[in-house]
């Protein structure tokens, strides 16, 4: 982490300060850095800790300005009795309270929002392991039905194209010898005409067809990603 | 350290950083004055300073050092006051703890 980089975390972590206060803050960690000098910036960073660690002090302190906190080298500590003299010694038991009380509750907003998270991302990984066999068959049968759709269209697409080609090709084929028959016998030279341009017609249709199967099938996997899209984003989008 | 500083403590120690500058002194200084006589593992006195600023125990001025604005804390009669009692409460405090120490050793 760099200077730059623990200055703009901190300015972050302090906005709910009034700007006042927060411009007061900001400036003191700044001019500490400069007083340390730029080849002390590590060392002072160690020194200084989490930026987060810093603005729950701060935040802390600044709420609990009225209810006499203390702030000792242990860090921030509440206390639930109001300092009645300046100096106050603590017995043993304070000690233990107020220790106890560091470790519940000193941690801060920051750490106690890292926390939350992980625990979601724990609870998240041990619903998944749990539901493996459900969402493996799932997943299993939504490939198996892509891949299925697919395979339909090529299949569709290889069969109409080359029956097409085909079709055309024997067409082309028996209008020439159909033209060729004419010579020597014009009723069967006819009839192979006739095939010929049939089968060529047919043949034009298919290879139309086959565009047609394209759009067809682009068609519907826009449909599909549009409706999975829904599915996961779309309660968001909608109330937006 | 073994021992707890507590809050009073560290005032204290603060405010006598402070104080020993009769024209003030910035947070860089006071922070390498405190570590040289408590480990700070906190080591940000920025609450504190706010706390006794606050407290009218520490009063602030802007001066210009090296081409930018240093903040400079200089103790105030108050604070002076305060320090004074926490001196004697320390002295009485710490006399009483090292006299029966003396006496173990």
């Amino acid at each position: 982490m760099s200077k730059n980089e623990f200055m703009k975390e901190l300015k972050v972590l302090l906005d709910e300060l009034p700007a006042e206060e927060k411009e007061e803050a900001l400036r003191y960690y700044d001019s500490y850095f400069e007083e340390a000098g730029a080849d002390q910036e590590q060392i002072v960073i160690d020194e200084l800790g989490s930026p987060g660690r810093i603005a729950a002090q701060i935040l802390r302190d600044y709420q609990a300005e009225k209810t006499a906190g203390v702030y000792t080298e242990h860090g921030y500590q509440e206390q639930e009795t109001e300092r009645q003299t300046p100096v106050r010694y603590a017995s043993g038991e304070e000690k233990q309270e107020e220790q106890q009380k560091t470790e519940s509750g000193a941690s801060g907003v920051y750490v106690k929002k890292k926390g939350l998270s992980g625990g979601m991302l724990a609870i998240a990984i041990i619903v998944a392991i749990l539901t493996f066999p459900i969402w493996i068959g799932v997943l299993g049968t939504a490939f198996g039905i892509i891949m299925g759709l697919f395979g339909t269209v090529i299949g569709l697409v290889a069969g109409f194209g080359a029956g097409g080609i085909f079709c055309i090709l024997g067409g082309v084929a028996l209008f020439v010898i159909g033209i060729m028959e004419m010579f020597t016998m014009p009723v069967i030279g006819v009839a192979f005409v006739a095939a010929g341009l049939l089968l060529f017609g047919f043949g034009c249709l298919m290879i139309a067809a086959v565009g047609g199967i394209i759009r067809l099938a682009v068609w519907i996997v826009n449909g599909i990603v549009k409706w999975l899209n829904r599915l996961f984003h779309g309660r968001k989008g909608a109330s937006v | 350290m073994v021992f707890n500083t507590g809050a009073a403590l560290l005032d204290a120690i603060v405010l006598a950083a402070v104080s020993k500058e009769p024209e003030g002194t910035y947070g860089y200084k006071i922070t390498q004055e405190a570590r040289s006589v408590l480990e700070l593992s906190e080591s940000t006195l920025y609450p504190v300073l706010r706390r006794l600023q606050k407290d009218n125990c520490l009063e602030t001025y802007d001066m210009e050092f090296g081409g930018r604005n240093r903040r400079y804390y200089k103790i105030t009669e108050q604070g002076r006051r305060q320090l004074l009692l926490y001196c004697q409460e320390w002295k009485n405090y710490s006399g009483k703890i090292s006299q029966l120490f003396e006496e173990v050793m």
